[in-house]
């Protein structure tokens, strides 16, 4: 009872209009960073987080039981210093205190940013616009990348800075303030919680003492240390500062119970995260404050905390210093906590890109150990309780499905996803170790995957940051279709590939596909690769480097210079949906069945259908992905075929350093995150029916809204066409009006859906949201009585509330299926 | 082994995931064709065995070029909108095809056994894990017995679980040939008392009855479940329900295993899109707590429901 009272109220604060703006932390990191300016680029950037953190306004919550804040205010969204790149000064004008509720029509969430602050930030803005790391990139590129990202057909970091894509900025690391954050990444977890921070500096010390002269990398390498040892010991004095606010606030404290929780909060935050944690509860502080550290760092996932924390968890209990309600409550506080994390680059192409503004938190649940045992434990059970008990957007919760997942955690699950928190989402344990696997790592460690964005995955520890640019499939078709033509921004962007008209067969119109995807995807990776070989030591991270890769203290490389055992450079894609359906209509309207000639096609296409409904029809009555039905699905299968190949044949500029992965080319990934409302805004009408600037296909393997009809056994069936095992991360979204998930029985009967698609199946990833559409519509005109509506946005939750009408307007129209 | 069939019958739908006729994950072949014509019927367009057209009055503008091609002059536009005699219209569906706004559609497509249970294989992973398999409604599935037999056994040849859902108006013979190859056998109970049963249903009980009782004899260890949907003012009465307790609590014996269907009104328009009159109007499906008050008065005659061990 009482613990509802507490996480009721701290789960309240979450819901605000608005959110406030925060400069301190970029405030004091640039104010170190400026009296620095003679150091190594290492040193000044160990000193610009040592700055903030030992100066940041710090606080803690009435009821918080674990604390740490990484902005100066609650639920502030702190302005980043070290990834993104920020809005040009005239962008942050008079439109005080909102600035940005105009640009973000639907969504109730604003930023707010006082006078006053704004005025103490244009000197640090334009300290950093020259330094911005996307600029050395730019100066590097050519012509034909900025073509590229201004039709939009791949999206990439350098965006903005070259007018491109109109604020759609890369998904990855590629951007930053002259420094650049870390893309997804999952820490070492257990060793820290096992060593403590102290550890890492004792021997960063003690290596700094014993270094060799007469090697060539060691100014390199004491620099490294110094700037480890500067890092770790300010987080120590960060958390320390933390211990000291709560003794004062015990001190202050008239309520007994309230005093001993806080005075419990203060020796937490005085022993960790420097010292090896003792018990559950200093295991889950020392997360946190580390957790919080990275960030806002894009994007640093938990990954299998279930098991690194179990040891702790269960020790308490066998000693019975804590409760299984304790736990649980404990488990609530920190979704609190995950749900206040936010940060911000540039706002606009964040919250359209990026929905809901997800940080990609995603706590992976169950799986198999290294001999491919079931290791669900009751830690992972107690995770999903404190889902269904504290229902935040964030973290989100990820269960590895295996044949030997426990069919009560399945319906467990369930019971979660049944309260239209759209998590768990459930991935197929075995098809994620096969991709490793099939990418050259040891099985024991390929076993050990777990998600680092939404459903992009990594083994952890093991591997470094990775970049994010995508491609667009269903744009890579216009081009095929217009000779490389943008009828949009009216240039020539893509190759000649010949006129569609002169095209005799459906292989032709594949040829010139093949050719303009061949030629888009190495702009793609183009940029990738540029920015990630500019980044060090730019980027460097010296916080990181050691809790990602323990033996960098004796190697002195920083992870930012490619030094991990697996290192990838990837390419997502989005919207290969909707080119595998519009193929399969040209193929039957055009080439089968001859009904429309493809001057009529093209003519209807560039009207964006206007006074051909006719064509349109028939376009719309062609075969759709996601019915089982193998005209379109295999040609879906051969254009996702064609994506892998052609990233196989492109080489990554990390390829040849790590030791592990024994792979070198670009890696094929199909997650989409949001993009598919992003670029459906700049790809025109599409054979498979689509208006003009409507959104594409969510996911990667769900099927276009609506089209799919035959209920999810049928989409599955579609989806395990596709030869998924060589990609990283899939996604189908389903949604399940709630009368299909009333009963036990009904809710068997999706465990064994999922697990036939998962397991038999191969699969990777399936999730739900599980709410009608009568209440989304509702939400959408009454906000103010749905605030805490939470749905499944992408690899990810969200508030409702707070997501534009666009994408509002998408969800409710993903299918429903019902019975 | 893999018999083919090219036998051939009238369906009106195949339906995936379907969960909740039967065990496991199913897939739901509907026939066409039924010898009643319940008042409350959520599917008229099952009723008739011969194809027919379907007409959504909302989408059609009048343009008539149904009315050039119906070879029988069966079409005329009235107000702006075509019209259909049904009664000289023999699903020709010469219509159907030259409609440009899909005003109008066919319902039933003539179907090979072996087409259908291609259909049907489709999803043959999801019943090996979930138990699952193929079940047979309509309409009525013993309407085309000849065709259903086919299906039926083929399925099980191929190791997937089979069931019918019947009205149980049918010869003895028919209904025999039929649940040969049938692995459970769910039995729709409407009404007990055998007037009301002619009033609302258009024959009488009779014959399901005793159908019923041979079946529950003759293939005592055949699985069956007594299904009663329930019609508000119709079915739900208290008498009723005691009553086809009391029959299959004593002359079905101990493996029966009873369910009580809420009465679904998603049926409604389809009347109107068939240009035939709805006769139960403004039905609405009961409580969840009348639901659990019949379920009291089935069990309390020692009946176990569908589901329950």
């Amino acid at each position: 009872m009482i613990m509802n009272q507490r996480i009721n109220k701290l789960k309240r604060h979450l819901l605000v209009d608005e959110r406030p703006l925060c400069i301190e932390r970029i405030k004091y990191f640039t104010e170190a960073y400026r009296e620095s300016e003679f150091e190594p680029e290492i040193i000044r950037r160990a000193k610009g987080m040592a700055n903030f953190l030992d100066k940041i306004t710090i606080f803690i919550e009435d009821g918080e039981l674990i604390v740490g804040n990484v902005a100066s205010k609650p639920m502030g969204v702190e302005l980043q210093p070290v990834r993104g790149e920020w809005v040009s000064t005239d962008k942050l004008s008079d439109e005080e205190p909102f600035i940005y509720k105009k640009s973000l029509e639907g969504s109730v969430e604003g930023i707010g940013i006082s006078k006053a602050e704004l005025q103490e930030l244009q000197p640090i803005t334009e300290y950093w616009m020259r330094k911005v790391k996307s600029d050395y990139a730019h100066r590097m590129l050519s012509e034909k990348h900025y073509l590229a990202a201004e039709s939009s057909v791949t999206i990439q970091g350098h965006g903005r800075r070259v007018g491109m894509g109109q604020g759609i900025s890369g998904q990855g690391a590629s951007t930053g303030m002259g420094l650049g954050g870390v893309y997804s990444f999952i820490l070492d977890h257990e060793w820290h919680l096992r060593h403590g921070l102290n550890h890492i500096i004792e021997e960063a010390e003690q290596e700094l003492k014993n270094i060799d002269f007469t090697r060539p990398d060691c100014a390199k390498k004491a620099n490294f240390l110094r700037a480890v040892i500067i890092c770790h010991k300010a987080a120590i004095r960060f958390a320390k500062r933390f211990s000291a606010l709560a003794s004062e606030l015990a001190s202050k404290e008239a309520d007994p119970t309230r005093k001993k929780e806080l005075e419990r909060i203060a020796s937490n935050c005085d022993w960790v995260p420097a010292n090896p944690a003792r018990d559950f509860w200093e295991a889950l502080q020392s997360f946190w404050l580390v957790d919080l550290m990275c960030h806002p760092s894009h994007t640093g996932a938990p990954g299998r905390f279930d098991q690194y924390m179990h040891p702790y968890y269960k020790r308490d209990i066998e000693k019975g210093r804590i409760t299984r309600e304790g736990a649980l409550e404990l488990l609530c506080c920190l979704r609190v906590k995950h749900s206040e994390l936010r940060e911000i680059f540039e706002p606009e192409m964040w919250r359209r890109g990026y929905p809901g503004a997800e940080m990609f938190q995603n706590i992976v649940l169950g799986g198999v150990d290294r001999d491919g045992r079931d290791v669900t434990n009751e830690l992972s059970y107690l995770l999903l309780e404190a889902a269904k008990e504290c229902p935040t957007p964030h973290p989100t919760l990820s269960i590895r499905v295996h044949e030997g997942t426990p069919d009560d955690f399945m319906m467990k699950a369930l019971e979660v996803v049944k309260t239209g928190l759209g998590m768990p989402a459930f991935f197929g344990d075995k098809c994620y170790t096969d991709f490793w696997l099939y990418e050259g790592l040891p099985l024991e460690i390929a076993r050990d995957w777990a998600l680092a964005g939404c459903t992009y995955s990594n083994p952890p520890k093991f591997t470094g940051e990775s970049t994010g640019s995508a491609i667009c499939p269903a744009k890579v078709l216009e081009f095929a279709l217009w000779d490389g033509w943008d009828p949009r921004i009216g240039k020539q962007v893509g190759p000649k590939t010949g006129a569609f008209e002169s095209f005799e067969s459906f292989d032709d119109l594949m040829r010139a596909f093949k050719e303009q995807f061949d030629y888009f995807m190495k702009i793609t990776t183009d940029c990738e690769n540029i920015s990630l070989a500019i980044k060090f030591p730019l980027t460097s991270q010296p916080f990181l480097t050691p809790l990602m890769l323990p033996d960098s203290i004796k190697t002195g490389n920083d992870l930012e210079e490619g030094c991990a055992p697996v290192e990838v450079v990837e390419v997502d894609t989005v919207g290969m949906i909707n080119a595998a359906d519009s193929l399969a209509a040209i193929k039957k309207l055009v080439f089968d069945e001859k009904k429309i000639t493809k001057k009529q096609l093209k003519d209807a296409l560039a009207t964006n259908w206007h006074g051909h409904e006719d064509i349109r029809q028939m376009c719309l009555a062609a075969p759709k992905y996601g019915n089982d039905d193998d005209y379109v699905d295999l040609i879906a299968r051969e254009a996702y075929q064609l994506f892998v190949e052609l990233a196989h044949s492109i080489p990554s500029v990390r390829g040849e350093t790590q030791t592990l992965r024994k792979k070198t080319y670009t890696l094929p990934c199909a997650f989409s995150v949001g993009l598919h409302l992003a670029e459906g805004v700049f790809t025109g009408a599409t054979p498979d029916g689509r208006c003009a600037g409507e959104p594409l296909a969510d996911g990667s393997v769900s099927a276009m809204r609506g089209r799919d009809t035959n209920g999810p056994t049928a989409l599955m069936k579609s989806a395990a066409k596709i030869n998924q095992l060589p990609i990283n991360g899939s996604l189908m979204n389903m949604k399940f009006h709630p009368s299909a998930l009333k009963t036990n029985e009904d809710m068997k009967k999706l465990t064994n859906l999922i697990k036939t698609y998962l397991v038999d199946l191969e699969g990777k990833h399936v999730q739900f949201n599980v709410v009608d559409a009568e209440t989304l519509r509702d939400a959408r005109e009454h906000p103010e009585n749905h605030r805490d509506l939470i749905v499944r946005v992408a690899g990810y939750s969200a508030y409702f509330v707070t997501l534009t009408k666009e994408i509002q307007e998408e969800i409710i129209q993903r299918s429903e299926l019902s019975l | 082994m893999n018999t083919t069939s090219q036998r051939v019958g009238v369906l009106f739908d195949i339906q995936r995931y379907s969960i909740h006729d039967g065990p496991g994950i199913r897939t739901l072949v509907f026939m066409k064709g039924c010898p009643m014509k319940c008042i409350w019927c959520q599917n008229p367009e099952s009723q008739r065995i011969e194809r027919e057209v379907m007409f959504y009055n909302e989408k059609c503008t009048g343009c008539g070029q149904c009315v050039q091609v119906c070879p029988q002059g069966a079409i005329k536009i009235f107000e702006g909108r075509s019209l259909t005699d049904m009664d000289i219209c023999t699903g020709h569906a010469k219509c159907v095809e030259v409609c440009p706004n899909e005003a109008r559609s066919l319902v039933g497509k003539y179907v090979s056994v072996d087409e259908v249970f291609k259909e049907v294989m489709k999803d043959r992973a999801f019943y090996k894990r979930s138990g699952g398999g193929i079940t047979i409604s309509g309409g009525e599935s013993t309407s085309q017995p000849d065709f259903v037999t086919d299906l039926l056994a083929k399925c099980q040849e191929a190791a997937i679980h089979t069931a019918i859902e019947t009205c149980g108006c049918v010869g003895w013979e028919i209904l025999e040939n039929v649940v040969r190859h049938t692995d459970l056998v769910l039995y729709d109970l409407k009404l007990i008392d055998s007037a009301e049963h002619v009033k609302y249903t258009g024959v009488s009980n009779n014959q399901i009855l005793d159908n019923a009782r041979r079946l529950s004899k003759a293939y005592a260890k055949l699985p069956m479940v007594v299904r009663v949907p329930i019609i508000p003012g119709y079915t739900d009465s208290i008498k009723n329900i005691e009553g086809i307790a009391k029959f299959v609590s004593t002359e079905l014996g101990d493996s029966a295993r009873f369910e009580l269907l809420n009465y679904n009104p998603l049926g409604e328009t389809k009347y109107e899109r068939l240009g035939r009159q709805y006769g139960a109007s403004d039905l609405r499906p009961v409580s969840d707590e009348s639901i659990a008050r019949l379920r009291e008065i089935m069990t309390s005659y020692g009946l176990k429901s569908q589901g329950e061990q």
